[in-house]
Order: C-alpha cells, then structure tokens, then sequence
C-alpha cells in the first residue's frame, strides 16, 4: 500500500495520472439536486404521464442501510432517479428505479428535516454535540393504497401523523433497463505462470480484493409519484419554500419473500442514500431583468467615464 | 515590439492558465472546483501587475496598451473592431453578472465542511493499549472485512461496494493526508462515537459512520485501527 | 537650539494628545452609558455577579474591539522604541545625521500613541472588572504580584519615555551615551511591560496546575507557562514588523503628500528603512510563530487541532494569503527600489526578478490551498470528496513549511540584490564569495524542497521534530553565512551607480501603506484564532465561560470584526500621526542646516 503512496506522489510531481487512481462513484451525474420546475396548472399524479419526460432527472446512488444493527451488505435497488415538479401549490416526486420482481411488500420513501435544527438522515437519530431536530417520511407501500405520512426522531420513534397530508400511486412495468453497481471481487494471487502464489511466512494463499463495477440488466421498473402540498398546517411536517435547498433523502425496499418466508428487506435493511438537496423553482420575478438593466446602464456609464479619462491624460 | 508585448503576453498567460486549469488537468486527475481556479487566476493577475509596474518603461508596456486600445487613438482594422466588440460586451457582461447574481439560483450553498474537528477532552492522547502483533493486526483485519469494509473497502481507500450512497463518500485511508495525519486516538473517537459524534463544524448530520461502540468493544476497535494502519499503508502520527 | 524654544509647543502637542484623551473617555463614556443600565437591573448587592451585559453591541464584541484596539496600539508603542533606539545608535556609529533625525520623528509618534495605548489599557481593564468579574476575580487571585509590578513598570516606562523624548535635543553630544541608554532602558521596561500581561494572557491559553503557597509564589508559578515564552518571542518580532511597516506607512502616505523634493527624499528613505526593518523582522517570525504552535499543541493537542485542523483551520488558509500579499508586497518595494534608485538597472535586474515573482507566486499558490476545499457540492461530487486527488497534497503541513521557507529565501535574495545593485565588489575572493552564496542559495533550496517532499513519507514526530527544524535552520543558516559574508564584500565594493532618492513612483508608497494593513490584519486574525482556540473556556479546562457569549463566532462574523479592528486602528493611528505632525506645521521653510556641536558626538540637524 505504501507503494500506491509513492505512486501517487510520483504522479504529483509529473503533474499526472494521480487521479486514475482516486476512487469515484459509479455514477457520472454532476446533480445533487432534485430540482422541481414550476409549471402552470395541474401537475402529473400519474407515474406514467408523458409530463414527467420532459422534467430534468437526477439519479441518486443507493448503499445499504448501516446505522441499525441488522444491517445487510447487499441491496437490490443500486440507485434512484428523481424528478419534481410544482405550481406553487402542490408538489410532485417521480422515483424511478428498477426492480425485477413485483411484489406486495416493495416500499419506497421519501425524508426530509422539519424546522430549523439539522436532523441526522438515519430517522433524525440523536447526535453528541448537537441537538438535532425530527424528520418527516412520506412512506409507500406496494400493498396499501397511498402515502403514510409519518415523524420520527431517533431510532423506533417512527410513527403516523395524527394529520395525513401526503399521496402516492405506483406503477410497476416489466420494462428492461441497464444498472451498475459495485462489487467486492475476491481473486488468488497469481504468479506469471498462472499458479496461486502463496505468501512466503504462512504459505497461505494470497488473496487479492477490490472492488469492482459490473453491469446488469434488469427487467421491472417502479415508477412512484408522491404529492403533497407546499405548506401544511401540520407542525410535524416538512415546509418547503421555493428558491431554498431543504435537503432530501430517499430509502428503497425490495419486498421479495425469500424461500426462508422473511422478506428480502424490511424495516432496517433497505437501501438509503444521506442527505443531498432539492430546490423548488421560485416563480419569476422580472425585477431581476431591471436590475441586469441598471446594471449594463450603470457599466457603460464607468466605461465612458474612464474612456474619457484615458483620453484625456494618455499615460506617457 | 516590446511595448505592446507584456499586456498581450499577459493576456495570453491568464489565458492560457485557464485553459490549462479547467480543461487539460481534468483529462489527467479530477476537475478542479471554481474557486480554486479563481485563486490561482488572482495570483497570476497579481503577478502580471507587479511585473509590469516594476519601472516606468515595463508600466507603458503593460498599460500602455490598454489604454491605446481603450481610447482608440491610433487604432484600425480589427483592432478597432474588437475594441468596439469589446466596449459592447463589458456593460452585458456586468449586466449578466448582475443578473445572473440576483436570479434565484440553482446551485446549492457550498459547504465548508472541517474534515478533522477537534476531538472531546476524554479522547485526546489516548494510547492503544493492544499491542501491535501480527496476530492482532490479523484480527483487526478480520474485523475490518465484516464491519468497515462494506464501505472503506478492501483496498482501504474509501471504494467499498456500498460507498456510493452516502455523501461525504468514506473516508480513504491510503490518502496520505487522512489517517496517517491523525494519531490512534483520533480514529478511536470516530469509530466508537461515529458521524453522530462530530461537533457541529463536522456536519455530523451527514455522515453514515455508524456509532460502533454500540456493538464493538473498545479492544475490537483499537485493533481495527492497527489493521487500517497496516492495510492502508500508514503509519499514525505520534508526539513523542 | 530647537530645545530651547521647543519646551512650549511640545507641551501644546502633549496638552492636544490629553484633550484627545478626553474626548476619548467622554465617547467611551456614552458608549458605556447603556452599561449602567445593565448593572443597575442586577440581584440584590451582595450577590455575586459572574456577568455583565452590554445592551446591543454585546459585552464580548465591546471586549473584543477594546483589547484589539489596546494590543495593536502596544504593538506598535512597543515596536518602535527598539528601532528608534537601534536608528539612533546607528546614527551614532555611522555618523549620519539622518538617522538620528529619523529616531527622533519616530519617537514623536510613539508620545501620542503612548497616552492612547494607556487609555485603551485602562479602558480594557474597567470593562473587564465590569463585564467578567467572576473571570477578573479569578486572574486577580493568582497574578496580583504581578499586577504591582506591572504598575511599578508602567510607572518607570512611562519616566523614561518622557525623558527620552524630551531630553532628545538636550542629550546631543556629550551625553549622547546617556541618551542611549535611556534608550536602552525605555525598551528592557517595555519588554516586560509587554511580557507581564502575557503571562495572564496565555495563563488562559495554558494555564499550569497552580498548588497553595505564598501569593509570590502562586503568581510565579502560573507565569511561567507552556506558551508564555513562545507568545513573548512572537509578539516580540510581531512588534517590531508593526513598528517597521506603520512607519514605511506612515512615511509612504508622507512621500506620497509631499511636493518639497527635499522631504521626498527625506520620506523615501524613511519608507525603506521602514520596510526594511519590517522585511528584517519578517523573516524569523514565521519559525516564532510554528514554535508557539508546537508548544500548543503539546499542552494540549485538542487545542491544537482545533486550530489547526478543526474549524479555526480556515483561519490559517487566509493567513497565508496576508502574509503572501505582505511577502509579495515587500519584495516588490525591494524591486522598485532597484528599478527606480539605481538607473539604468533594468535590463540586468529584470529575469532575476521575474524568477524570484514567479517562486513567490507558486509558493503562495500552493500555501494557499487548502487541504479540504471551498467546493459546490457538484464540484466535491465530482472530486469524489473535498480532497482533491492531486491538489489536496498541498495542503498538509510539510507543503505548507516548504514554500513558507522557500518564500523567506526569495525575500532575502530579494533585499541581497537590493543590497548589492549599483555596487562593484573590489575584492580578489569576491568571486569566489559570491560562488560560494551561490552554492549555499541554491543547496539550500534544493534541500528545503527535498525534506518537503520527504515529509510525506515519515511520521509527523519525524518530520515536526526533524524535518521542520532542519528546514528552519537552513533558512537561518543561509540568513546568517550570506548576510556577513554580503556585508564584508560590499565594505570592500565601490559604488558604481550612487542611488538616487525620491524618485519613485506612487505606487512605491501605496505599496508601504498596503503592507501595514496587512499586518494589522495578520494581527486581528491571529488574536481571532489565539482567543477563540480556547473556546467555551475562560482559563483552558479550568473557567469555563458561562456568558450567553460561549460559543465560536462564525468566520464571516469574526471576519466583519477583525475588518473593523483593522479600520478603526488605522483612523486612530492616522489621527496620531496627524497629532505629530501639528507640532512641525507651524515652522516656516524647513531648511536643514547642519551646525557644528561642541563635543565628538554626531552631528545634529537642526531647523531654523
């Protein structure tokens, strides 16, 4: 290991080649925003509307969940891409993500802080040296119909709201679609003639890991849509004013019943993602334009002024 | 024609940096953030005026210049043309400027995050009490593969199968500027007390490190830390 | 003789400094006024008040303004004494009336700012017995010896300054080594008058387990802690580079004003000695300044971190940009001072020149990057992290140490060539001398950056206990062998072309008046970081603060005040600079004729 060091700052001081060996994420998407346009009229509670196609996506990459201790290592759902959309009234989520398997115990959600305190992104779970405040989940599940809007802070504090603000409709197509994951690849070492070489104190084998990327096709796709208004009456939920980042975190279970008759993930094994943002669409204000306009006024004012001035006294 | 070489040449130079920040150096290692360019294009603007303006003759040939280009006199041909494009373009280009700072933006606020926050009193100069011998190195190693390396890795450098979906990424270990500036109890805080532990400077809300003294014993965690030492390469930082 | 007829308006120039002292206390009085108020709502007497708040501003921000204002005022009271008296004797040994003079008018700015300092001081107190009693009462328990002393010192600082100002014209000649050594005592007090109250000061920072004995002993004891000497030397040499540059400033702003040839003279060579002085005290600083973040940082690493590391890490990040502009600044004064002083220099002095801007560029390049950067979070994305995979090398210490060292070497070379333009060596082993400066320059660059690099690969005991060290000796070695071995060939060397003063342009004195505020903000950021690396405590691990106030001000907040800091030092230093020059404006033309004096003593200038 300590030769990647070396490697690396060999590669500094040729100004090259360092950053091949940095690791970076699978995906190639440069958002960390869901951004929701702000349209005009009716928004598309229908996850298979032609709307949605023409709104900006964002793919959020998914890891298993870490914080509770039945955790898995392995999820089904590798990443989730997310659409918006709002008119200043109501707001729409699209996730899309694929599943091969249809099945009645699929959820997916949604998370976000309440008020002003910075929640922790695993169910607002306490933090040492901060006081952290709740979170609000828009939780749905492929065998009830609509959302579940629900508070939490802390672990096994989740519950229903007493005031329901939140829906949802899902569609699961068995469409085919690509997705790439990482994976951890357990390889023996090799000498130049192909045997296993062994390590030279115990004579066991050496055993290189890394970890890879694959590629894989999948058929079945969730199309999820959750809506809600902008602002509620509710305390225990999330406020959202346009123009601000709230941030936003999202969660995926695979319902499948294994042969065991436990389910492939439920409750804490799931995939999540932490924090990233998402940013309603203020509506237009034209008093932006005057501005630029004062402001091209105001340049070509100076630019005259100093014209004027370099003209008159010309620097020897 | 020395005297309108340096504004030209210095024009050139800012160019050229630019262009070199921006679009070569990201074919070769990751881009670089915005401010840093701006950073390094202020030194070299620096650097230009304070080489032009040092004596009278090296000022003209900096200014001189511009000013004759800004004023006109003397000028033809496409020169003229591009002070006019020029005189044009700067009064949009503060306008969109102007505008483009006071349109609501799309862009998230950037985040000063302290990568290394100071540590509680209680973990400041603590010693690993196991000692460092190949059969614990070995353990620790066992219990990184089953705890940490689902999203440090097996390599130790932060690309674990499950490192994509949390943002800050994992910490890479093989980067000469995590652990090995940091000594054992540093890491031993991180570990027992997880992301939740950071003080405020350290964004706790945003780290997945889980709170391992939940279900690791101190001694488990300690060598851990020797095997991440061992693993990545690194040696810990010591005082005495 | 100026002595005779001068007693009345020195005494119009003291009365106006004490009528601006009123006028002082009497806003500080209605900036108070709110205070009363405050106290007058507290519990019943007798209670024990641990607190008192300031409506509106605050009591922590009044604090922090007050005691700003007080230490860059000390500062800059403490700098120039050491280089008048250092002028003065220079003036002594090499017979040059010039500097005498320039002693002298540095000295007469030193009378006004002294009273001010001393207001400040008293001001800071009474808001600090006010405001933190439970914090006062504390410190008053353990250091009340040095309290009387301190008193004792000021008492005799403040005799000895007055006899040294006014007993200027009457000491000349003869007794003149009295003078001198009035000099010479007027800055041992001053040095301990600075080194008492910062025993108190890191006695916060550091304090050390103090055991029941004698009052005397208690006090001694919490003196002598970890960062007390560390703090000492630092401030010590930050002093005199205050001095150097606010009197380059103050001389720049002179220059700049003046339309008599003969004070632009007189003004540029009062702006170099000034920078010069500010360059010289420079160069040791930084070495002053890691040894006193080592110290921190073995009292207590958490401490350490927390500035180094932690959230006051950033502070360091535009440190490095004050000083880059402070480096840059001055050598490029070095550089017009060769260009303009010595004609017809150019075509030589122009490549070295760019070489050294183009070293000093990519030093403060890389000084300046930061190890976790200022990114969107799409660039961080996009980096996989704040680190960057490449850049994110820069921004450990052992880069950090590099450039710094390689920084103060181009400042020297810089001042070595100013040193050296216009002269031709005359002696038979000049060449081979200046072969042998070569050789030492260029090893000892070689070996700073290869220990730099080599830093990565050791454990940072080894690098801090060895690599650092060594790469501050070089640096001080090449200061020490090349500037004796500069001086005996320029003894020996023949001027060539003789220099020529008050000729340089404008910008010259802007650039003086831009390296004084940086320093001052060097000074209220650095004070930001020392104060706040204590955080919520009051003594380190022993008070802690229980005020309303015991958080960490956010860095754009902390940076509004040191700004402020920084304005308001500059009103009041170009108040007393106006202050000084009341005195002069009434005497007609200032014609300086050089009257012979009875005795060997050096010959005074004398204005008529």
């Amino acid at each position: 290991m300590m030769k990647g060091t070396h490697c690396r700052l060999l590669a500094l001081l040729i100004g090259a080649g360092a950053g091949l060996m940095s690791p970076s994420s699978v995906f190639s998407q440069e958002s960390v925003v869901v951004r929701a346009k702000l349209v005009q009229g009716d928004l598309p509670t229908d996850p298979t509307a032609a709307a949605w196609n023409t709104l900006p996506v964002t793919e959020f990459p998914l890891s298993p969940q870490v914080h509770w201790q039945k955790r898995i290592q392995q999820v089904t759902v590798k990443s989730v891409k997310v659409r918006a959309v709002h008119n200043n009234k109501q707001i729409a989520f699209l996730l899309e993500y694929a599943d091969p398997t249809q099945d009645p115990a699929d959820a997916a959600a949604l998370e976000f802080m309440v008020g002003d305190k910075k929640a922790h992104f695993a169910h607002g779970q306490p933090m040492g040296q901060v006081e952290g405040g709740p979170v609000n989940i828009w939780y749905w599940r492929n065998d009830t119909p609509g959302a579940a809007d629900m508070t939490a802070k802390g672990f096994g504090t989740l519950k229903k709201e007493a005031q329901q603000d939140v829906q949802a409709k899902a569609v699961w197509k068995p469409e085919k679609t690509k997705i790439n994951y990482k994976v951890r690849k357990i390889a023996l070492r090799k000498d130049a003639k192909g045997e296993p070489m062994k390590d030279a104190k115990t004579g066991d084998p050496i055993v290189d890991e890394e970890t890879s990327v694959v590629e894989e096709e999948v058929t079945g796709v969730w199309r999820i849509v959750f809506v809600r208004a902008l602002t509620t009456t509710d305390a225990q939920d999330a406020q959202f004013q346009t123009g601000t980042f709230p941030n936003i975190a999202f969660a995926v279970w695979d319902g499948k019943k294994l042969e065991s008759g436990d389910f492939k993930e439920s409750g804490s094994q799931k995939a999540v993602s932490s924090w990233w943002y998402f940013n309603a669409e203020p509506p237009m204000d034209y008093s932006v334009y005057l501005y630029g306009l004062v402001a091209v006024v105001l340049a070509a004012g100076v630019e005259f002024v100093i014209i004027r001035k370099v003209k008159k006294g010309q620097p020897a | 024609m020395k005297s309108s070489s340096l504004a030209l040449k210095g024009g050139i130079l800012l160019g050229a940096i630019f262009l070199f920040l921006k679009l070569i150096l990201p074919l070769f290692t990751a881009p670089l953030p915005m401010s840093l360019i701006w950073l390094y294009l202020f030194l070299t603007t620096i650097g230009i005026i304070v080489y032009g303006t040092l004596s009278g003759e090296s000022t003209e040939a900096l200014l001189g210049p511009i000013f004759r280009f800004l004023s006109g006199e003397g000028i033809e041909g496409t020169t003229k043309m591009a002070r006019l494009a020029v005189l044009v373009l700067f009064p949009l280009l503060v306008g969109w400027q102007t505008y483009s700072g006071f349109v609501p933006s799309s862009q998230p606020p950037s985040e000063n995050r302290t990568i290394h926050p100071a540590p509680p009193g209680e973990f400041v100069g603590l010693s690993n009490p196991v000692p460092n011998t190949p059969d614990n190195v070995m353990m620790g190693k066992g219990l990184y593969f089953a705890y940490c390396m689902p999203c440090h890795g097996p390599k130790f450098n932060g690309n674990g199968p499950a490192s994509d979906g949390f943002n800050p990424q994992p910490a890479n270990f093989s980067d000469p500027t995590t652990i090995a500036m940091l000594q054992e109890s540093y890491l031993f805080w991180r570990i027992k007390k997880g992301g939740v532990g950071l003080s405020v400077e350290g964004h706790p809300w945003k780290s997945a490190m889980p709170r391992w003294e939940v279900e690791l014993s101190d001694d488990q965690i300690w060598k851990i830390i020797m095997a991440e030492y061992a693993g990545a390469g690194q040696k810990p930082r010591t005082w005495e | 003789m100026e002595h005779r007829n001068s007693h009345p308006r020195e005494m119009r120039r003291s009365e106006r400094v004490w009528a601006y002292a009123a006028l002082l206390v009497m806003l500080v009085l209605v900036l108070a006024a709110p205070l009363g108020l405050a106290m007058a709502q507290e519990a019943p007497a007798g209670a024990a008040v641990e607190y008192r708040d300031v409506p509106g501003i605050g009591s922590r921000n009044l604090i922090w303004i007050v005691a700003q204002q007080h230490l860059l005022l000390a500062g800059f009271v403490l700098g120039v004494p050491i280089f008048a008296w250092v002028c003065e004797i220079v003036g002594v040994r090499t017979k040059d009336p010039r500097y005498d003079k320039l002693a002298k008018e540095f000295t007469k700015l030193l009378t006004s700012a002294y009273a001010t300092t001393a207001l400040f001081g008293g001001i800071l107190l009474f808001l600090l017995i006010g405001l933190y009693p439970k914090l006062m009462n504390y410190l008053t328990d353990v250091f009340f010896p040095s309290f009387l002393v301190y008193s004792a010192l000021f008492l005799l600082e403040t005799a000895t300054l007055y006899l040294y100002w006014y007993g200027w014209d009457a000491m000349q000649g003869r007794k003149k080594g009295m003078h001198l050594f009035l000099g010479f005592l007027l800055n041992v007090f001053a040095l301990f008058i600075m080194i008492v109250p910062n025993s108190w000061a890191t006695f916060q920072t550091s304090p050390v387990v103090i055991t029941e004995s004698s009052m005397w002993a208690k006090a001694w004891a919490a003196t002598w802690n970890p960062t007390w000497w560390p703090l000492n030397v630092h401030r010590l040499i930050a002093n005199v580079v205050l001095g150097g540059f606010l009197c380059g400033a103050y001389a720049g702003l002179k220059y700049l004003m003046t339309t008599s040839q003969e004070e632009r003279v007189h003004y540029d060579w009062m702006g170099y000695v000034g920078n010069f002085i500010g360059v010289f005290g420079m160069l040791p600083l930084p070495f002053a300044g890691y040894w006193l973040m080592r110290e921190v940082y073995q009292y207590n690493q958490q401490m350490g971190i927390t500035l180094m590391g932690g959230f006051l890490s950033w502070l360091f990040i535009l440190q490095a940009m004050l000083i880059g502009i402070l480096f840059l600044g001055a050598n490029y004064y070095f550089w017009l001072g060769i260009m303009y002083r010595i004609p017809g220099s150019e075509p030589k002095y122009r490549r070295p020149i760019l070489i050294m801007l183009v070293i000093l560029l990519v030093c403060l390049g890389i000084w300046m990057t930061p190890h976790s950067l200022v990114a969107s979070l799409e660039e961080a994305r996009k980096m996989g992290g704040t680190h960057h995979p490449l850049l994110g090398v820069f921004g450990v210490m052992s880069a950090k140490m590099t450039v710094a060292n390689l920084m103060i070497l181009v400042t020297f070379m810089s001042f070595i060539m100013y040193w050296r333009a216009g002269k031709q060596e005359t002696a038979a082993w000049a060449k081979a001398a200046k072969a042998v400066m070569g050789v030492i320059l260029g090893l000892a660059a070689i070996v700073i950056v290869v220990l730099g690099v080599w830093g990565y690969f050791v454990p940072a005991i080894t690098r801090i206990d060895k690599f650092s060290t060594t790469q501050v000796l070089i640096v001080l070695f090449v200061l020490l062998t090349v500037t004796p071995l500069t001086g005996l060939l320029m003894k020996s060397a023949k001027t060539t072309t003789e220099m020529v003063w008050g000729v340089m342009p404008a910008r010259a004195g802007y650039a003086l008046v831009l390296n004084a505020v940086m320093v001052i903000l060097l000074m209220t950021l650095m004070g930001y970081a020392r104060s706040s690396s204590r955080v919520h405590w009051h003594i380190y691990g022993v008070m802690q603060d229980t005020s309303p106030y015991a958080y960490s001000p956010a860095l754009g907040y902390a940076a509004a005040f040191m700004s402020l800091n920084t304005f308001l030092f500059c009103l009041m230093v170009a108040f007393i600079f106006w202050v000084a020059s009341l005195g002069g404006e009434k005497k007609p033309q200032q014609k300086e004729t050089r009257v012979p004096v009875v005795g060997a003593g050096p010959v005074p200038v004398v204005r008529q």
